[in-house]
C-alpha cells in the first residue's frame, strides 16, 4: 500500500531524516498500519470527524485534563492514530524492562544494606534522594519498586532507555482512556486488529497486595489533590482499582505508629498499603517513614528508590544487570557521559553541541536541554553556558548523545485526512509483585508537537500504543 | 474491622471538606448570576444602571462604567467574579470525583468562559441566563448524585412497622 493511495497531500512529512514507523523510505505503509489505513478510508465510515471531536469533547469533560496553574486545567492532547507495535518488537521491549527492574531492585537491596555495589558510593550518598533512615530495612519480598516507568527511543532497529522512573512514575492512565474513548466512538479504526487488553491496573492492585505483611489488607491511593498536575490519573486509577483516594490531610500516623484516617461514621480506620503519588511524605504526613520502617505500612513505591533513578546511577545499569544477573543488557542506552570522571568530562566539553544535557534530579523533561534544537543564533552562547555549568558542577549533569529517534503519524484532521510527522518516545510500566516484574502490553506513547520533547508542558500529545500480532 | 468497610464509598474529611465548599461555590455563582441578571433586566429596561451599581457596591468592586463592572464580574481575577468561583466549584467536583458533577461542572465553566459583546446589552442577558441554565444543571446532577435517595411513602411505613418488630 503506497502512500500516494491515501488523499492527496494527507501526510506532510518534514523529518525525512528520521525512521517513520507507519511509512517506510519507499512511501509504503508498513505492515503495521496497513489495515488502520484502510479503516480510516472506509468510504461507510461516516463522520469521523465528528467522532473524534465528540471523543475529545467527551474526555475533556470527564476531567481528562492536567492542571496548568491553581483552578485550571487543560485538556490532555488525544490521538486517536494508535502507535502499532508488532508483538514481535514488544517482546524485546517486556523482556528488557524486567530484567532493569531486577536489576535496579537488586542494586536498591544492596544500597540499603550497605553491600559493596557497582556504582562509586559516594554517587550513592551524594544523591538527593539516598535515605540514610532506611538502611537496614527490606520491603516485603525485598521489592522496593513495586511501579517503574522506563522512558525509551526507537531508532528503526533497536530500543534505547533513555530514563528510568521509579519515584512516582506517572502517565500509565493515559492510554487507557484513549482506548476507553475510542472504544466508544472509534471502535471502527480497530477493525482486523486483535489487541491485547491492556490493564495494567490489575498488575499494580495485585503488586500493591503483595508487598503487605497483613492477609488482607486495607489498600488507599496516597494524593496531593485536585491542584497537582496528575490528579485524574490518580482518581481514574483509584476508581479502576476500587480502593479510597486519600489526601495528605486525611491520614496521620497513631500513638501506635499505625497510619490510619479517620472516616466520619466509621471512626478511626487502619491503612495497611499506600499506593503513594507524593513525594516528600513525613512533610505531608508526619511519621509516615518511620511507620513504613517499622512495618507498619507498606508504601508503594518505597522511598529512596530515587537513588536509583538518578541520572548519573542510571549511566551504570548495564554494569548491574552484566552483575546482578550475568546477562548481557537487553536493550540498549544512549552513550553516557560521566562528568565525574575527567577524561569523559573532556569528552563532552568538545562535543556538547551534538549531546543532550540533563540534569542530575531533573525528570519528565525538566532539566534536559538539547543544544541542537535551540536557533542558531542563541545556540553559540548555550554552548557555552553549558560548558561552565558542566565544568562546575560535574556531578550535576550527565551529557548523552542524542539519538535520531522515530517518528510516528499523528492527526491533524480525520476529514479531510491531514496527518504529520512527530516525533515519539514510548513510557512503559513494570508491576513488580511476588511473581516477579510483570509488564502489560502496552505504554504510554508521547508525541512531540515542535522539536523533539514530547511533554504535555511542552505541548506534547498522548496516545495509545498498540500491541499487536502479524 | 476494616473486612466490614465499604471502601468504594467512604466518606473521606477531604471529601466531606470538598462538598461542602462545591455547595457554598454553587450558591455564590447562582446568586451573583441572578443579581446580575436583574440588575441587566433593569438596565435594558428601565435604563438604570443603579442595580448594578448597587450590586457592585455589595460585591467590593468600584463602579466606573458598566461595561467594565460586566467584564469584572464576569471574568475578573478576583475573588467574587463568577469566574473565579465556578472554577473553584470545578476543583472540588474534580476532587469528589462524581463524573457527572465533572463534567456538568465543566460545561458551567465552559458557559462561563464565553466573552459577549459587552456592548450589546442583549447578548449580555443571554450569556447571564446560559450560566444560571448552567448552574442548574449542576445543581440538579447534586441533588442526584449527592443527596440522599428520597423514600416512597410506601415503603416508609414497611420500614417503620418493620422497626417495631
Amino acid at each position: 500500500m503506497h502512500v500516494d493511495s491515501l488523499p492527496s497531500q494527507s501526510i506532510d512529512f518534514s523529518k525525512t531524516e528520521s525512521h517513520n514507523e507507519a511509512i517506510d523510505g519507499n512511501l509504503m505503509i508498513r505492515e503495521e498500519y496497513r489495515q488502520f489505513f484502510k479503516n480510516i478510508q472506509n468510504p461507510r465510515l461516516l463522520r469521523l470527524r465528528e467522532k473524534a471531536m465528540s471523543a475529545d469533547l467527551t474526555a475533556y469533560l470527564e476531567g481528562f485534563t492536567y492542571n496548568v496553574k491553581p483552578n485550571e486545567y487543560n485538556a490532555v492532547p488525544m490521538d486517536f492514530v494508535p502507535r502499532i507495535i508488532s508483538r514481535k518488537n514488544f517482546q524485546v521491549i517486556e523482556d528488557g524492562i524486567k530484567q532493569r527492574a531486577k536489576a535496579l531492585n537488586m542494586f536498591l537491596k544492596d544500597v540499603y544494606t550497605q553491600e559493596k555495589t557497582i556504582v562509586p558510593e559516594e554517587l550513592i550518598v551524594g544523591s538527593e534522594y539516598f535515605n540514610l533512615d532506611l538502611i537496614g530495612h527490606l520491603p516485603k519480598n525485598d521489592i522496593f519498586i513495586q511501579v517503574y516507568g522506563a522512558d525509551l527511543l526507537y531508532n528503526g532497529d533497536t530500543y534505547y532507555v533513555i530514563e528510568d522512573n521509579l519515584r512516582v512514575p506517572s502517565g500509565v492512565t493515559y492510554p487507557v482512556k484513549i482506548r476507553e474513548m475510542s472504544n466508544r466512538y472509534l471502535n471502527v479504526l480497530k477493525k482486523g486488529y486483535k489487541l491485547e487488553p491492556y490493564k495494567p491496573w490489575t498488575h499494580l492492585y495485585k503488586a500493591m497486595r503483595d508487598s503487605s505483611w497483613v492477609k488482607n489488607p486495607f489498600m488507599v491511593l496516597l494524593t496531593d489533590g485536585p491542584s497537582g498536575a496528575a490528579y485524574f490519573e490518580h482518581m481514574y486509577l483509584s476508581k479502576l482499582m476500587g480502593i479510597p483516594i486519600v489526601e495528605t490531610g486525611d491520614i496521620y500516623v497513631t500513638d501506635s505508629g499505625h497510619v490510619a484516617a479517620k472516616i466520619p461514621g466509621e471512626g478511626e480506620v487502619q491503612i495497611d498499603v499506600i499506593y503513594r503519588r507524593v513525594e516528600d511524605l513525613d512533610v505531608f504526613v508526619p511519621g509516615l517513614t518511620k511507620a513504613y520502617i517499622d512495618g507498619k505500612v507498606a508504601l508503594v513505591n518505597s522511598p529512596g528508590t530515587g537513588v536509583a533513578d538518578d541520572k548519573i546511577v542510571y549511566s551504570y545499569v548495564p554494569k548491574m544487570i552484566q552483575h546482578y544477573l550475568s546477562e548481557e543488557p537487553i536493550l540498549q542506552q544512549p552513550k553516557s557521559y560521566n562528568l565525574t570522571i575527567p577524561e569523559e568530562l573532556e569528552m563532552a566539553i568538545q562535543n556538547v553541541e551534538n549531546l543532550v544535557v540533563k540534569e542530575r534530579g531533573g525528570y519528565g523533561g525538566m532539566g534536559t536541554v538539547i543544544p541542537r534544537d535551540h536557533p542558531k543564533s542563541k545556540r553559540v552562547a548555550l554552548i557555552e553556558q553549558i560548558k561552565k555549568e558542566i565544568t562546575e558542577k560535574p556531578d550535576n549533569y550527565l551529557l548523552q548523545e542524542t539519538l535520531d529517534f522515530s517518528t510516528v503519524v499523528t492527526r491533524e484532521s480525520f476529514s479531510p485526512l491531514i496527518m504529520r510527522d512527530s516525533y515519539v518516545d514510548l513510557r512503559v510500566f513494570s508491576y513488580y509483585a511476588e511473581d516477579g516484574p510483570q509488564v502489560p502490553p502496552g505504554g504510554l506513547s508521547r508525541f512531540a508537537r515542535h522539536g523533539r520533547i514530547t511533554n504535555n508542558s511542552s505541548g506534547g500529545g498522548v496516545k495509545d500504543t498498540w500491541i499487536v500480532d502479524l | 474491622m476494616n473486612d466490614k468497610l465499604d471502601t468504594k464509598n467512604l466518606v473521606l474529611p477531604s471529601k466531606l471538606y470538598k462538598a461542602y465548599w462545591l455547595g457554598r461555590y454553587v450558591e455564590r455563582v447562582d446568586s451573583v448570576a441572578r443579581a446580575l441578571l436583574s440588575a441587566l433586566n433593569s438596565l435594558k429596561h428601565l435604563k438604570s444602571e443603579e442595580p448594578l451599581m448597587s450590586l457592585a457596591d455589595s460585591l467590593g468592586i468600584e463602579f466606573i462604567k458598566h461595561e467594565k463592572f460586566i467584564e469584572e464580574i464576569l471574568h475578573g481575577d478576583i475573588p467574587s467574579s463568577i469566574l473565579y468561583a465556578v472554577r473553584n466549584m470545578r476543583t472540588n467536583a474534580i476532587g469528589l470525583g462524581i463524573e457527572r458533577l465533572v463534567r456538568e461542572s465543566n460545561i458551567l465553566v465552559i458557559a462561563v468562559e464565553e466573552r459577549p459583546d459587552l456592548q450589546k446589552i442583549d447578548e449580555v442577558i443571554k450569556h447571564a441566563n446560559d450560566v444560571i441554565a448552567a448552574i442548574n444543571n449542576v445543581g440538579r446532577v447534586i441533588n442526584e448524585e449527592i443527596a440522599p435517595p428520597e423514600i416512597p411513602e410506601d415503603k416508609r411505613q414497611k420500614q417503620t412497622r418493620h422497626q417495631q418488630q
